[in-house]
């Protein structure tokens, strides 16, 4: 048996190998038990704030009790280290045991705030494949175990450590250091006329609008003018409502009127698409994806420039869009969700890989990128041959909760609404129902779907984490069922297929992803 | 103290959970209702006595109140049993199948070499009849864990073993 020094601080080690955290976790996590007492604390604050004394003697408890939880938190959290997996043992009344194989660890990094600094310690997180989040937060070990740590984790599997270290150059975001050491070949490049189309497309005009209401709302004396103004509008006496109120006055509901209040309502839509135009334009200005050995790079913007790189390998599916629009102009908007190791998700709003590309080049470039996502020439199946009467029910339960939510503002015109929508399902939910198809291989799981909007999503089989099968209660009753293949990015799923091709589909996912070999 | 017979997890073939399972999913749910059941009678007297609400509204409020301990005391004690009825787990050569949900019946696939890493949890009830939670935790982005309720703590343990990561797992 291995002698484990004792890694946390001394005299903690506990039962030969398992150790504890740094004793100053007890403070040092206190403000995180705080955190998760906030609502009651607020709750008895509020309550109490009559008498000064009362207050005080109130802080002091949930201080206490903050203080109590931090500790048992303390005592009730062992670790140890195994010869194939790091333990971590927590909880007293409700126990639980973790186990992370050092096969598993894709990162171990350490982190000192300014406090931490001062008493010598250091935190701990543990990335293993898959969510942000991380498997382990060691809240604090001492500074001289971090080292320690670290060797004992990777030196148990140091090809991982060294997968990690490629990955991460990659990622560096040295264009100097990247220029001279791989060619750079252009895949992708955005004209302004193409700009122009993507953001007629993605009309996020209205995003504009409110967020600069928001910005202007800052401002106290403008908020006020327009609360007054709308206060005024609907109390009856703006200026807006008296002009509408006396138009109407005058020429009753006469189809001038009429004219002049639907060309108004097309102006402003056209105005909020030519917001969302120019938005896009100085937001994917020169837009570039070039390849540089394994990875993409894209580069855009006019006055924030985004850079950022995607490793092929970490591609997880490749996802294709055209709705009406795209379909006018003969173009796709080509999209690909990537595991960990693409810069690009950070930073909230993210771009897709091609905002808008023809369709012809679609085929080409998937095949120059990633020649095993092919899926030209493949055997698309159906749904269930009654799926279409499924989409139909749907449609209409849905027709039918919109009629009764906007039922206050239409009134009789509802039914209209109503028997439309009905009607408009009626027609066209055969098409939606056939248009919807789905193919399997060794290398990929594809959908596709749409009539008048069409998508498609590719997902790599080796990037399959987990396969779902599932039946509603609808679905038992109808004899369907329906599949999700969850990659390390996004999800390939198709739903109202007959029940033995579904059973069979996830029996076959599973083996297929089972015999490829885990690469992230 | 029952004491489970420790057999081994036969392969490729379909398990039930534990009879257990059914008493200690209502016992924990029991033990729930308890300590929340007096926060929210607490909670409505105090909206009740600070806010002026009419007769009416009251009445409903506490209406509400019974109906939804009624509810849940009653979905508590039966619900389970439906869950344990359709509930099942494999083991074969490519990974473990896990089969769950009443209304909606999920049956989820993980390949032995995509499992990053297991936990065990034990709460009150579950250590009191021995069994345990097993949590399986994968790189999915859309559904990252997997739980299996109420199997026997040695095969929760026997599972967790089987699903180790293999020496020819991963690429380089």
């Amino acid at each position: 048996m291995t002698d484990v020094d004792p890694i946390a601080a001394p005299a903690d080690a506990v039962a030969g190998d398992e150790f504890r955290l740094h004793p100053w976790s007890i403070l040092l996590n206190l403000r995180s038990e705080l955190r998760a007492l906030i609502f009651p604390a607020i709750a008895v604050l509020l309550a109490g704030r009559k008498s000064e004394r009362g207050f005080f003697a109130q802080l002091v408890v949930i201080l206490i009790i903050g203080l109590v939880r931090a500790t048992w938190r303390y005592f009730s959290q062992r670790m140890r280290f195994d010869p194939t997996e790091f333990v971590i043992k927590s909880g007293i009344i409700r126990r639980n045991e973790r186990r992370i194989p050092y096969a598993r660890i894709q990162s171990v990094d350490s982190t000192r705030n300014a406090i931490q600094q001062m008493l010598g310690v250091a935190e701990i997180v543990i990335h293993t494949a898959g969510s942000a989040e991380p498997e382990a937060k060691l809240t604090v070990l001492s500074v001289n175990s971090v080292a320690d740590f670290r060797q004992r984790i990777f030196a148990s599997s140091p090809i991982r450590h060294a997968d990690t270290l490629v990955a991460t150059d990659a990622l560096l975001d040295q264009p100097g250091a990247v220029a001279t050491t791989a060619r750079r070949d252009q895949v992708l490049r955005l004209s302004t006329r193409d700009l122009l189309l993507y953001g007629f497309i993605e009309n996020r005009g209205m995003l504009l609008i409110l967020g600069a209401i928001g910005v202007l709302f800052q401002y106290g004396p403008l908020e006020k003018m327009f609360n007054d103004a709308l206060s005024a509008e609907f109390g009856g006496q703006g200026p807006l409502r008296g002009y509408v109120t006396g138009l109407l006055s005058q020429h009753g509901l006469a189809p001038e009127l009429v004219l002049y209040a639907v060309v108004a309502v097309v102006l402003m839509l056209l105005f909020v698409r030519l917001l969302s135009v120019i938005w896009a334009v100085v937001r994917l200005h020169n837009f570039t994806v070039m390849r540089t050995g394994d990875a993409l790079r894209v580069e855009y913007g006019l006055f924030t420039r985004v850079n950022g790189t995607i490793p092929l390998t970490r591609v997880q599916t490749v996802s294709t869009k055209a709705g009406v629009i795209h379909r006018m102009f003969d173009c796709v908007t080509l999209d690909v969700t990537v595991a960990q190791g693409s810069n690009l998700e950070k930073g909230g709003l993210r771009e897709p890989l091609a905002p808008i590309l023809p369709r012809t080049r679609v085929a080409p470039l998937v095949a120059e990128l990633w020649p095993d996502l092919g899926v030209e020439g493949a055997d698309w199946q159906p749904l269930h041959e009654r799926a279409h009467i499924r989409l139909l029910r749907s449609g209409v339960s849905g027709a039918l909760i919109l009629g009764v939510v906007l039922f206050p503002a239409l009134r009789v015109w509802t039914v209209l609404v109503f028997g439309a929508a009905v009607v408009w399902k009626l027609l066209t939910v055969k098409r939606v129902a056939d248009s919807i198809r789905w193919t399997v291989s060794d290398r990929v799981f594809a959908v596709r779907s749409g009539w008048i909007a069409k998508q498609e999503i590719v997902a790599r089989v080796q990037k399959m984490q987990v396969l779902a099968f599932s039946q509603t209660l609808f679905d038992r009753r109808n004899g369907m069922a329906g599949i999700a293949a969850h990659t390390a990015g996004g999800v390939a799923a198709v739903s109202y297929l007959p029940v033995d091709v579904a059973r069979g589909l996830l029996s076959d996912l599973s083996a297929k992803a089972a015999r490829t070999k885990f690469r992230l | 103290m029952l004491s489970l017979e420790v057999v081994g997890v036969a392969r490729g073939v379909e398990h039930q959970l534990e009879p257990a399972y059914v008493k200690v999913a209502y016992l924990s749910t029991a033990g729930r209702l308890l300590i929340s059941t007096p926060l929210l009678v607490g909670a409505l007297v105090v909206t009740q006595l600070f806010s002026s609400l009419t007769e009416m509204q009251k009445f409903a409020l506490w209406g509400l109140l019974v109906a939804k301990l009624l509810f849940n005391v009653i979905k508590g004690y039966y619900w389970p049993r439906l869950e344990y009825r359709h509930a099942r787990y494999m083991l074969d050569d490519d990974g473990v199948q896990i089969q769950r949900g009443v209304l909606r019946r999920i049956v989820t696939s993980i390949p032995r070499s995509r499992v990053q890493h297991v936990d065990l949890a034990q709460g009150v009830w579950e250590r009191r009849y021995g069994l345990a939670t097993l949590v399986i935790h994968t790189a999915a982005s859309g559904s990252p864990e997997t739980s299996l309720r109420g199997v026997s703590r040695a095969t929760a343990e026997e599972i967790r073993n089987y699903l180790k990561p293999q020496a020819f797992d991963d690429a380089v």
